[in-house]
């Protein structure tokens, strides 16, 4: 092999470390949004018995809409990350310099977040939000010039660059840059709901996409030749934007968010005091456990839960070699709901002073739920796409999915009447889910053997 | 065939990624009970903080450094264990899990050692500690029994040495005999138990040297033709492993640290009122800690760019390198704890002692990487085949050129601390400079002798 092309192999080699680097400082910020949520406590006195739900809105409602509203900001510019690098080939200094910088950015958004769930909305001064829309405009800024950057140079181009795909970028770089001027005005008139912004953002892609097509037809209408040029087919447009691209990186930036969540777990039972002086206790670790008895119980739970789902997210993307855009946007609700698990055990353990309720039990099975159904349109999407698929994967391996999902809807629906009946046994019922993969491996076994009788069935999961 | 050989073994590669992923972010938040230290401010501040921080809670960071120390090693057996391994079964995924949540629950057990003086350690704080650290022994062991007992290539890789697996085998065995021994001498007395898990590490000599000549006696002759073949201990020691997992795992752990140097910002808290101008609060009560975070933000990101490009020139690592660069990891752990130091003191108050702490640590983290850099130098099997000579020297003499600035530095921070502080902005010259002088050597043959 000639010298220059093991260069670039270990140049290609070394932009996956670069990305892979990145991932994972993104992931650590995405996750350790949940911290000011969990460590919440009742104030002593409240009545909460049966009202779990209405002190949870009263109390902790900030803190939730600061907590989705920040998780949806980083997922989507981490998004906009992930399309425009991409393109690249190989990194450069300057790459590497604009990266940190977004980086440094990014990492301040859990910050601010934290200053948002402490503030009323009333009490947020113009400078905040100013700052804040400062802060979304630098952190969309810094992207549209590695973007730029991208186009401009040689050595960091994918050798077929989707010059469309940069045509697309520039045109959501005009509509975020008037998204952001707009919310900079408004912020002088109610700075408080200026924070909401972010909730636009989903109203970028498609509006970029309206004006980026116009553009399209008015270029096949002026040229001379009534027929478009290759590249800008309609579908070979919408393949550069929406994908799909090789999945490695998205399975490296969920394997990296599961676990630092999974991590995080821990954090709760690490802070306990223990008592100084005479008092102290002959077995502190008993005594920590002696004490919060709850903490240990939520930890062993939530492990199992983020573990079990970790390997149902691991077998299902097994499957897949490359994702497209509505693969990632599944994926990443489903790292929401991973992330703030933590917090819903921490509910739950509260169920002393909340009572066992029909509504609190509906809340903690409604996580476990909403993964599922996560998990189970992923499959269903990857059935639909085949071409996202390894190329030679046993079809016994897709049925799996697919009675995943059936037998993942009907367990869910049984539990959710339960819970109407004993929301202490519906709680009880989330281990059953433990039981949904071998069930689901046993009836595609089982369908298999039924259609090959003379083949031996695949292992499956 | 059913199963598709080459789709397994990359299937294996995200689950050693994510056991990675979950080793670094623990192995990082060991470092979270250093950053919850209060100084006192006003005229009771210390004149030199660090000692105020050892005099008033050791254990503390005995704790920590004796914590990294062993998940260190630990993340070296788990190292060893999975480079025999080619696909991992169901048993080997659900043991591994088994083992996570023991490697989770460390800085539990970190944070409940540490809250206790050393003086009046009693037999059942060392005992718990000691479980778990036997639990952890005892899943590598079945895991290490699963692996070795399975004859198959369907799970080994075809070509492991016979002491590797012997290894393996043993080495978790020798690790829980010593547990049992260290657990009666907590008994008696747990200082010294206490002591003696820094020597748990020894095990792994003791097997290396008992298992070395393993190889002579029986050999796997499946694989005729693969380099790692005639190599005497396989996996174990000195033969270069590739340096891909080495990498993911740093960037796991620096990526932690990373994010983890923004908690004294995290920790901002703004009265409720709705006059208030929060961002002219924020800087006028907590400026120091935005511009720590700057500061050590650059540090970290100036020394993961001067990592990546040194590894970039290694396609493989050996022992030596990973304990190396187990030191360098250490530094960068340690950094949430010196940003959350500094970030307690206001500029004016500045000591020269503080400054000097700041300074030494980066210094340290520069010293490791010249000393894995000097590695390479002596042993160039690690280095890739298409590697310039000049990228090479270019990395030495930014070593240079860094250490002779960070020793600038310290003596600045004894005339004037904060004028040392800021300085630190200059690491970012460091690598042009090394390029004018690299340069400068190539036009001057004769000045090359350095």
């Amino acid at each position: 092999m000639a010298t220059t092309e093991v260069a670039e192999l270990e140049g290609v080699h070394e932009t996956a470390r670069f990305i892979a680097f990145t991932d994972a400082a993104v992931a650590v910020a995405i996750t350790m949004l949940v911290l000011p949520l969990t460590g919440f406590e009742i104030p002593v006195g409240l009545d909460v018995h049966g009202k779990p739900l209405e002190f949870l809105l009263e109390y902790e409602g900030q803190k939730i809409v600061a907590f989705i509203l920040t998780f949806y900001t980083i997922a989507w510019f981490w998004t906009l990350h992930f399309r425009i690098i991409n393109l690249v080939r190989r990194t450069d200094n300057r790459l590497v310099q604009l990266n940190f910088c977004w980086l440094a950015l990014i990492v301040i958004f859990p910050v601010l977040s934290n200053v948002f769930s402490g503030a009323p909305y009333g009490g947020i001064s113009v400078a905040l939000a100013l700052f804040d829309v400062l802060l979304l405009s630098a952190t969309g800024l810094l992207l549209l010039l590695m973007a730029r950057h991208i186009a401009r140079h040689h050595e960091v181009q994918p050798p077929h660059a989707h010059t469309e795909l940069l045509h697309y970028l520039r045109i959501v770089a005009y509509v975020f840059g008037t998204d952001m001027a707009i919310l900079a005005v408004l912020a002088f008139f109610i700075p408080g709901y200026v924070t909401l912004g972010p909730l636009l953002f989903w109203l970028i892609g498609p509006l970029a996409t309206v004006i980026f097509e116009r553009r399209n037809t008015e270029h096949k209408r002026r040229s001379a030749d009534s027929t478009l040029p290759p590249h800008l087919d309609r579908r070979s447009i919408a393949r550069a934007i929406n994908g799909p691209f090789p999945a490695d990186r998205l399975k490296n930036f969920v394997d990296a968010v599961v676990a630092v969540a999974i991590t995080l777990l821990i954090l709760p039972l690490s802070e306990v005091v223990l008592p100084k002086g005479p008092q102290s206790p002959e077995n502190p670790f008993a005594f920590a456990i002696e004490t919060r008895p709850e903490l240990v119980i939520s930890f062993l739970v939530s492990f199992s839960i983020v573990a079990w789902y970790w390997l149902a997210h691991h077998r299902l993307f097994s499957l897949v070699h490359r994702a497209d855009v509505a693969m990632m946007r599944l994926t990443l609700f489903w790292l929401a709901g991973i992330v703030a698990l933590p917090f819903a055990t921490e509910v739950v353990s509260n169920v002393p002073r909340f009572g066992g309720t029909t509504s609190l039990a509906l809340f903690y099975i409604g996580f476990p739920l909403f993964l599922g159904i996560m998990l189970a349109l992923m499959g269903r999407h990857m059935r639909h796409h085949p071409e996202l698929l390894h190329t030679h994967v046993p079809r016994a391996f897709v049925s799996y999915t697919r009675f995943f999902g059936y037998v993942y809807f009907i367990y869910s629906a049984i539990v959710i009447v339960v819970a109407f009946f004993s929301p202490r046994l519906a709680q009880v019922c989330v281990i059953g889910l433990f039981a949904i993969g071998p069930i689901s491996a046993y009836l595609s076994r089982r369908q298999y053997r039924k259609r090959h009788p003379s083949t031996a069935a695949p292992a499956v999961g | 065939m059913s199963r598709l050989h080459l789709e397994g073994a990359h299937e294996t590669t995200r689950l050693i990624g994510f056991t990675d992923a979950i080793v670094g972010v623990a192995l990082t938040m060991l470092v979270l009970p250093m950053t919850e230290f209060v100084i006192p401010a006003g005229d009771d501040l210390p004149d030199n903080p660090l000692r105020f921080v050892w005099e008033h809670e050791p254990e503390k960071l005995i704790s920590f450094v004796a914590s990294f120390y062993i998940v260190a090693w630990f993340w070296l057996g788990h190292h060893r264990l999975f480079a025999l391994v080619r696909r991992a079964d169901a048993t080997l995924i659900q043991l591994n899990f088994l083992w996570l949540a023991g490697i989770v629950v460390l800085p539990f057990a970190t944070a409940i050692v540490g809250q206790t003086a050393i003086v009046t350690m009693r037999f059942w704080l060392v005992a718990g500690f000691l479980i778990v650290l036997l639990y952890l022994g005892l899943i590598l062991y079945l895991m290490g029994h699963h692996v070795g007992s399975h004859a198959s290539t369907e799970i080994r890789r075809p070509y492991v040495s016979a002491a590797s697996i012997r290894y393996v085998q043993i080495v978790w065995i020798l690790f829980g005999i010593a547990i049992v021994v260290l657990g009666v001498i907590a008994a008696f007395s747990p200082q010294v138990a206490v002591v003696g898990v820094l020597f748990l590490p020894l095990t792994g000599t003791i097997t290396f040297f008992y298992t070395r000549n393993w190889n002579s006696k029986r050999i796997d002759r499946s694989d005729e033709d693969h380099p790692f073949h005639e190599s005497a201990p396989g996996v174990l020691n000195e033969t270069p492993f590739l340096a891909n997992r080495v990498k993911l795992f740093s960037d796991a752990v620096v990526a932690v640290a990373l994010t983890l140097l923004i908690l004294p910002l995290a920790e901002i808290e703004v009265p409720e009122t709705v006059e208030i101008n929060q961002l002219e609060y924020i800087w006028g009560h907590y400026s120091e800690r935005v511009v720590a975070f700057i500061l050590s933000f650059g540090i970290v990101a100036w020394f993961w760019l001067a990592h990546h490009r040194m590894f970039a020139l290694m396609p493989r690592v050996d022992t030596t390198i990973l304990r190396y660069n187990f030191f360098w990891l250490f530094g960068i752990v340690a950094f949430p704890f010196a940003t959350d130091v500094i970030s307690q003191v206001s500029r004016e108050n500045a000591t020269t002692p503080l400054v000097l702490f700041y300074l030494l640590l980066t210094g340290y983290l520069g010293v490791a990487l010249v000393l894995i850099a000097d590695h390479t130098r002596r042993y160039p099997d690690l280095i890739g085949p298409h590697v310039q000579r000049g990228q090479v020297n270019f990395l030495r003499r930014s070593s240079w050129v860094f250490i002779g600035y960070t020793i600038l530095l310290i003596v600045i921070g004894f005339v004037s601390p904060s004028l040392a502080i800021f300085g630190v902005f200059g690491l970012f010259l460091v690598s042009p400079i090394a390029s004018l002088w690299g340069r400068h050597v190539a036009s001057n043959p004769a000045a090359g002798a350095v």
